[in-house]
């Protein structure tokens, strides 16, 4: 033995650790990823300055938010459509489950951007003309208590609808049509106003006040395909038949037409009217790369049409990488355009969006323990990333890692005819 | 699977619901009564009715020819595209869905769709030719693929009562009519597909015309909301549901089929038009608001005018007509009482015709606008409403003299999923095989496939067909038919119409070039056109390849194959057949899996059990 492998046999048995090992340790994980994460905004901030990061941070935070939001009404409608056609518990639903545990974190990282608001929102500030509550609707103090109270009913809405599930084949998890209709309605009314508040007031007033009364439900429809796209590559393969596996693509593909039908439409419209507003708002993100993005869009929506004719695992999960790739960018191209001369994806962005995800994945643990509702069943319990089984999903019982053993399945099995 | 099977045990009625088809009602009891709807005689009051129906249709059809198109109104037009539009995408989503109660309204939903699909084309049409026609061609494609199996049911029926009713000119329409379907694995399978795909054609032919009645509102009036086309969306499903609620409710009253459009179906339906009510009211409230907040004078000057001036009546009516009635929904006596949803439903669909109307006038050209100037506009367009309604009232009273309103397939399927001694008393003659074949009966589709999987096996297999009354998925997986490639003729067919439209629009813009010909082929004046044209090319596509692939799989059915009972056929092979052993090996199978309740044919002399 060298002196070297004595030494770290000693610091071993002494029960040190070098500085990597320490923050691998799983209980201080979070702690180092939020750290990680606060180091990427700090260099962001001093690469680029405040009036550069702050709309980078909007559209990262606006990609946190677009999980918990865009999960809740998939949730509702997967758990509600188990009336009409009963469903198993898959993975899928339980991973979605599992995104909505992120909105009281996306509520605290929203904090940041109200000093900022004065200047991310300046063109959303309405001419005298427009009256004294138009006026009173967009002054910050409201906007600030506006953020709290769709924040407070989200945060209610994630935690009931979290909260309903973790049992497969219990009666918990099922709701009725008065909960969904109550959820969907609230998400529905809250998600509107918010994408209005948020992400369709940007601007510094190079492009004027941009409105358009769909863009609510644009937005909740990219925000839906983008949390749904995300559960689908990091949930686990389902554990059943074949034919139950692999009908991941089609509601992905439904929420990408639904998704690229209204950009159309809202397109057309705004097209027929002639608006200078609305042609300026566009004429702002239409250069090469924003051109670029729509057809990316396209393309990938086409393509999880035509692969719902021949769907598999690793087809659905191509698709689903694409899409959330699509969908980052789209976040982007709607809120940077309005702060520079164009839209393009910059260095800044991706510290942002780098720095929003260390600060998130550091937060939610604590959150969790702080919060009772918010320890709801993990999505796979005793599931590890690692092992043949995991990551194939076939012969789970065989190669599955050690946890897999004692996790109830998933998808329930076939019954004897 | 049943879907019982599936949901949790001891779930409550308030989670799941009561049944959607009534415990009685078995493969037999639905054939016969629904064929019976259809054969039998009709009744005084029905003939009534119709002449009734008739008398009122025919005089205001001579309107027709007394005024003037343009004095007919366009806002006709647009109720009925709105009915149309709504109605198929009710029966569209819910094949596509694969729900099971679907059986009870969607032949009602389909048929009024077709009709409310012709009945537009009367009127001057704002939006484009194309998306009309593609509508109409998705409707009928819809309605006729999906009748075809209780055609076929309806020409046996009728074989059944002797050779002077299958010469019948009845019995001679029925078979031409249902493209020699015999009910064979292959054939349901073929037609399952087709259907599935002329339900997805159909829904997008619904939101390309609801999309170019919007965009040429926006192109010729004042109202620019980016809300308007998913309005008129939600606003036409809303409407068709109105609809379907009320013929439905009519259809229960009248026909008494209270077994097979149940409570449930009613109840189901005032869900969702509760539901639909408030996604509406959703987007009207977010274009006030949005107009309001976001919104410069000249958008608010336009909201204080729909609200209070001159579109008030049409706003007012949309309101108080059509969208608050619907809210009656949430007291469940109200949602679960027949006489009020169906009067609810028919002041929904109504009401909200009002909106439809009111854009649809005002996409059209000025100078047609110009007729509101005149005595007319006061006159034609009710008298055009009345002849309209006349004869949608007409055709639901003639073509349900002909077709069941209720599909008998789809209903037996959900019979055979939900009661368990649906199949048992499975009525008809015995299987009388042709050509030297063994016929083998059994009770069930699962029973056939095992039966298939053991004959499968042999050395020298013989060759096999399945036919029954019901699609046979898991018996066609069995006997390996792959089924045909219908999605390769509708892409096709898409492809062909998509290219032809943008020909003739090329050929258009190239006369047309002296500037005006870029604007003929920017993509945001083609767009909803071309996926028109598509859904159209895609829809004839697939009804022609539905008919060729159903000739090619027909088989030699035997004569009682679509009366309720899985038959499976045995076509001796050329060299070393042992019907003996072959028949030994199926009575060998377990009861339930595999072994047939009777075999007839060479090797049996007489029918065994």
């Amino acid at each position: 033995m060298s002196v070297q492998e004595k030494g770290g046999a000693a610091r071993k048995a002494a029960g040190a650790k070098s500085a990597a090992a320490y923050f691998r340790d799983p209980a201080r994980r979070p702690a180092a990823v939020f750290a990680a994460g606060a180091g990427c905004l700090l260099l962001a901030w001093h690469l680029a300055g405040l009036p550069e990061l702050a709309p980078a941070y909007l559209f990262a935070w606006t990609c946190l938010l677009a999980l918990p939001a865009g999960a809740l009404p998939v949730v509702i409608m997967i758990e509600r459509a188990d009336a009409w056609r009963p469903q198993p518990e898959t993975a899928l639903l339980e991973t979605l489950r599992g995104f909505l545990v992120l909105m009281p974190v996306a509520a605290l990282l929203s904090l940041p951007l109200l000093p900022a608001a004065a200047r991310l929102y300046s063109a959303a500030a309405p001419p005298e003309s427009d009256g004294a509550l138009t006026a009173l609707w967009f002054s910050d103090a409201l906007l600030a208590g506006r953020l709290g109270l769709y924040f407070a009913l989200w945060t209610g809405l994630a935690l009931l609808f979290a909260r309903r599930g973790g049992e497969p084949w219990a009666k918990a998890g099922r709701i009725d049509d008065g909960r969904a209709v109550l959820g969907l309605g609230l998400h529905t009314v809250v998600g509107t106003l918010a994408a209005w508040d948020l992400v369709m007031a940007v601007g510094a007033g190079a492009e004027g006040r941009f409105h358009a009364s769909a863009f609510g439900l644009l937005v909740m429809a990219a925000w839906s395909s983008l949390a749904l796209a995300a559960a689908i590559l990091v949930a686990p393969p389902d554990i059943g038949p074949a034919r139950r596996r692999h009908d991941r693509l089609t509601p992905l593909a439904v929420l990408l037409l639904v998704w690229v039908g209204l950009h159309a439409v809202q397109f057309l419209m705004l097209d027929a009217a002639a608006d200078p507003q609305a042609a300026a708002w566009y004429r702002l993100r239409s250069g090469l790369p924003g051109r670029a993005l729509a057809l990316a869009g396209l393309m990938v929506t086409a393509l999880a049409a035509i692969l719902t004719l021949r769907p598999g695992e690793n087809r659905t999960r191509l698709v689903a990488a694409l899409a959330v790739a699509v969908h980052l960018a789209e976040l982007a191209w709607f809120v940077t355009p309005a702060f520079r001369d164009g839209f393009g994806i910059t260095l800044t962005d991706v510290l942002a969006l780098a720095g929003v995800a260390g600060l998130a994945a550091g937060l939610t643990p604590a959150l969790r323990r702080l919060v009772p509702g918010l320890a709801v069943t993990p999505a796979w319990p005793g599931r590890e990333r690692g092992g043949k089984g995991a990551k194939s999903g076939k012969g789970a019982g065989k190669d599955a890692a050690p946890g897999d053993m004692r996790r109830k399945p998933v998808v329930r099995p076939p019954e004897p005819s | 699977m049943s879907a019982t099977g599936l949901s949790p045990a001891g779930e409550a009625d308030s989670l799941y619901g009561a049944p959607v088809i009534g415990a009685d009602e078995t493969v037999a009891s639905i054939g016969a009564a629904l064929a019976g709807v259809v054969l039998t005689p009709a009744r005084r009051e029905w003939r009534l009715a119709a002449a009734g129906a008739l008398a009122l249709a025919a005089t205001c059809a001579a309107l027709r020819f007394v005024l003037p198109v343009p004095a007919l109104g366009a806002g006709g037009a647009g109720w009925w595209i709105g009915l149309a539009s709504g109605c198929l995408m009710i029966c569209g989503l819910l094949l596509l869905a694969g729900v099971e109660w679907r059986c009870g309204i969607g032949r009602l939903a389909q048929t009024a769709a077709l009709f409310g699909a012709s009945l537009a084309t009367l009127f001057p049409a704002s939006v484009h030719p194309m998306s009309l026609a593609a509508l109409l061609a998705a409707s009928a494609g819809l309605w006729g693929a999906a009748l075809l199996p209780d055609l076929a049911l309806l020409c046996d029926r009728l074989a059944e009562g002797g050779p002077a009713g299958a010469s019948s000119r009845r019995g001679r329409f029925y078979r031409l009519a249902a493209c020699g379907f015999r009910g064979s694995a292959g054939q349901w399978r073929v037609w399952d597909g087709a259907c599935r795909g002329l339900a997805l054609l159909g829904i997008l032919a619904a939101v390309a015309v609801l999309t170019d009645l919007a965009v040429a509102t926006a192109l010729r009036s004042d109202r620019h909301d980016t809300l308007l086309p998913v309005a008129l969306l939600v606003e036409a499903v809303l409407s068709g549901a109105g609809l379907t609620a009320a013929l439905a409710v009519a259809l229960r009253r009248v026909q008494g089929l209270d077994g097979l459009v149940t409570g449930r179906h009613l109840d189901i339906l005032g869900r969702l038009i509760l539901a639909l009510g408030l996604a509406a009211l959703y987007c009207h409230v977010t274009e006030c608001v949005a107009a309001f907040l976001y919104g410069g004078a000249a958008e608010r000057t336009h909201l204080a005018r729909r609200v209070l001036g001159d579109g008030a009546p049409a706003f007012w009516m949309l309101m108080l007509v059509g969208l608050l009635p619907s809210q009656l929904f949430w007291i469940g006596t109200v949602r679960r009482k027949a006489t009020a949803l169906g009067l609810i439903g028919a002041l929904v669909a109504i009401g909200l015709g009002a909106d439809h109307g009111l854009i649809a006038r005002s996409a059209v050209a000025p100078a047609d606008a110009a007729f509101s100037q005149a005595l007319l506009a006061a006159f034609g367009p009710a008298a055009a409403a009345l002849c309209a309604i006349g004869v949608f009232a007409l055709g639901l009273f003639l073509v349900f003299r002909l077709v069941p309103p209720v599909s008998i397939v789809e209903t037996r399927q959900l019979a055979l999923a939900r009661n368990s001694g649906a199949a048992s008393d499975a009525a008809g003659s015995e299987p009388k095989p042709q050509g030297g074949r063994l016929a083998a009966t059994f009770r069930s589709e699962a029973g056939l496939s095992e039966a298939v999987r053991s004959l499968t096996v042999l050395d020298r297999p013989p060759r096999l067909d399945a036919f029954g009354p019901v699609p046979m998925p898991e018996a066609a997986e069995a006997l390996h038919r792959v089924g045909w490639r219908l999605r390769w003729a509708a892409l096709g067919g898409a492809g062909l119409g998509a290219a032809a439209y943008l020909a003739v629009r090329a050929a258009e813009g190239v006369r047309a070039f002296d500037g005006a010909g870029a604007a003929v082929l920017s993509w945001a004046v083609l767009a909803v056109p071309v996926l028109s044209a598509a859904t159209a090319g895609g829809t004839l596509g697939l009804v022609v390849a539905l008919c060729y692939a159903l000739r090619r799989e027909a088989g030699a059915a035997p004569s009682s194959a679509l009366a309720g009972r899985f038959v499976l056929t045995v076509v001796p092979s050329a060299d070393g057949f042992n019907p003996a052993a072959l028949l030994r090996r199926l009575n060998g199978l377990p009861e339930g899996a595999g072994r047939p309740l009777a075999v007839d044919g060479i090797a049996a002399a007489g029918p065994r059990r």
